[in-house]
Order: structure tokens, then C-alpha cells, then sequence
């Protein structure tokens, strides 16, 4: 290897690291850029250190209520069908509802025509009254 | 410790040369090289990336550089780094290489060195930009690439023969064009 090939190499490099460290872009711009992202990036986290604590105390609760109550609506016992069908269709319900309203109606009206004990002695009370 | 904006401030002395080692390590992009870099400062400026004093202050910077393109070519090229871990294995368990024709020893300009990097393993281009381009020594070219100074020596011989090859090799194939 000879002793003088060093300089050369060191040569074609140098001019390599030339040509490719020219097109470098301004320092400055991506020194504000940095920053401003820098900046962007804090007040993200500043979102999310706000954020993340009430999504553990209020978001966590609230998918497991959730996910307890698809448990439940999935392995809820099944409604026999017997039951189903000895549940009265919804007109005749109201039929029956009607009915009951109206026999309360007679009895109340029974009630208040019915004559009181009491009711004789007002009678009386006419008969012996004094011309 | 300096904080972020003096650290920024620190390495803008390297601005340029950071630049082009981050062409170097964005495989000659310099769109990538530039984001590479614009990522650098915000990694400095937010803290993730911090001067510790171990080494100069132009290692580290080279190194955050390195590390930062890397994790920005990260699953775009993931064959191809284990392309290049296979052939800087091979070239550093290999066969010697043979000694190079006197050609090899003709200044090469940079279009014929760029070419001929690019025959290199991925560590022996490396190691070979950080010695000539960025005056590294050897150690300081091992911490920026995270090898042993032992292993950075080995890729850094093997190279300079290798590159003197290559180089050689592509100067006679121009020749014969160049005659035909």
C-alpha cells in the first residue's frame, strides 16, 4: 500500500463532504421550527396530562358499567314461552281495565244513594214541627 | 448541563457538516436528510436528546444524527438493513480482499467516490466518511456508530482496501468504455 495514497482519498472526500454539506437549509428556520413544534408538543402534553386522569376516574368506571351490562343482557335468563303466552293481549288488558272502572263507578253511585240511620230522625224532625 | 435552546445553539456550529452527514445516512436524500436533521433539533430542543459531556460534542451530535435516520428509515427498509448486516458480516468474516491495482490510488472525483461508497457495506461507508469527511478518529467514529473500537478498526482497514478496489475496478471499466 503506498504511504502517500492518503491525501488523495482525503481529497476526493473532502470535495464530497463540499458538495453534499452546500444544500444545507438556513440554521435559523429550523431552529424556529424546532422550537415552535417544541412548543406545539408541550401544550400537548399539557392536553393530555389534563385529559388522561379524567379518562381513568370517569371513562374506566363507565366501560365497565358497560361492559357489565352487555354481560348481562347476554347471559340474562331466557323469558319461558308459557309465560309469554299466558300474558294477555294489551286490547283485552285494557278491556278488562274499562270493566273494573265501570263496576267501581256503580259501586261508588250505590253508596252515596244509600239512605243513613240517621236519615229518619230528619224525617221526624219534619213531622213534628209546630204550625 | 446546557439547557435545550444553548444546546441548539452549541450545535449550530456543526450546521453544515451535520447536514451532510445527514445526507450520508438518508442514502443521499437530501429531502430526508433535512427532516432527519429538522427532527434532531426538536428532539435537542424537547429534552429527548441530552448532552451528557461523555464524549465531544460533535460525536454526540453525529451520533443523534445517526440514530435519528435510522429510526426514520426504520420499517420503510427493513430487508435492506438486514441486507447490509449480512454483507458487514461478510466483509468482516470474509475472505481478505486482494491488494489493490496502482489505479486505485488516482484521486477519484466525488461522483466515482459517491458510486463506490455505495458498493461498501453500510459500516464501512460509515466509518470511512467519519474519519475523512468529519476528521473523526477511529474511537471517536466507534461511539458515534455504537461499535467497539476493535470492530470500528476492522471495518475502517477492510474498507480502505475495499474502497481502493472498487475504485480501481470502476476506473478501468470507464477506460474500456471510454476505448470501446
Amino acid at each position: 500500500m503506498p504511504p502517500d495514497n492518503e491525501p488523495d482519498l482525503k481529497r476526493a472526500f473532502a470535495e464530497l463532504h463540499r458538495r453534499e454539506r452546500d444544500p444545507a437549509p438556513p440554521f435559523a428556520a429550523m431552529r424556529e421550527r424546532a422550537m415552535n413544534r417544541t412548543a406545539g408538543r408541550q401544550s400537548s402534553a399539557a392536553t393530555n396530562r389534563t385529559i388522561t386522569p379524567l379518562l381513568w376516574i370517569w371513562g374506566a368506571p363507565a366501560a365497565l358499567c358497560m361492559a357489565m351490562a352487555i354481560l348481562w343482557w347476554h347471559n340474562r335468563p331466557p323469558v319461558p314461552d308459557s309465560a309469554i303466552a299466558q300474558q294477555p293481549d294489551s286490547s283485552q288488558r285494557v278491556e278488562q281495565l274499562l270493566t273494573q272502572i265501570e263496576q267501581q263507578f256503580k259501586f261508588d253511585e250505590a253508596i252515596s244513594s244509600s239512605t243513613y240511620p240517621t236519615d229518619a230522625l230528619l224525617t221526624q224532625a219534619d213531622a213534628t214541627e209546630i204550625p | 448541563m446546557a439547557s435545550p435552546p444553548e444546546l441548539i445553539d452549541q450545535v449550530s456550529a456543526f450546521h453544515a457538516d451535520a447536514f451532510g452527514w445527514a445526507v450520508a445516512c438518508s442514502g443521499g436524500d437530501p429531502e430526508a436528510a433535512a427532516d432527519t436533521l429538522q427532527e434532531c433539533y426538536v428532539k435537542v430542543a424537547t429534552g429527548r436528546a441530552a448532552f451528557s459531556g461523555r464524549s465531544s460534542l460533535k460525536t454526540w451530535w453525529l451520533a443523534v444524527i445517526r440514530l435519528t435516520a435510522f429510526e426514520q428509515r426504520r420499517g420503510k427498509q427493513r430487508w435492506q438493513r438486514r441486507v447490509d448486516a449480512f454483507r458487514d458480516w461478510l466483509a468482516l468474516f470474509g475472505r481478505e480482499s486482494p491488494e489493490p491495482p496502482e489505479q486505485a490510488f488516482a484521486s477519484p472525483d466525488p461522483d466515482h467516490l459517491l458510486a463506490a461508497l455505495a458498493q461498501l457495506p453500510a459500516r464501512q461507508a460509515e466509518i470511512l466518511r467519519l474519519h475523512f469527511q468529519h476528521d473523526l478518529s477511529v474511537s471517536e467514529a466507534a461511539a458515534v456508530m455504537g461499535v467497539s473500537v476493535g470492530s470500528a478498526r476492522q471495518h475502517y482497514e477492510r474498507a480502505k482496501k475495499r474502497l481502493r478496489v472498487i475504485l480501481a475496478t470502476n476506473a478501468q471499466e470507464a477506460l474500456c468504455d471510454h476505448a470501446s
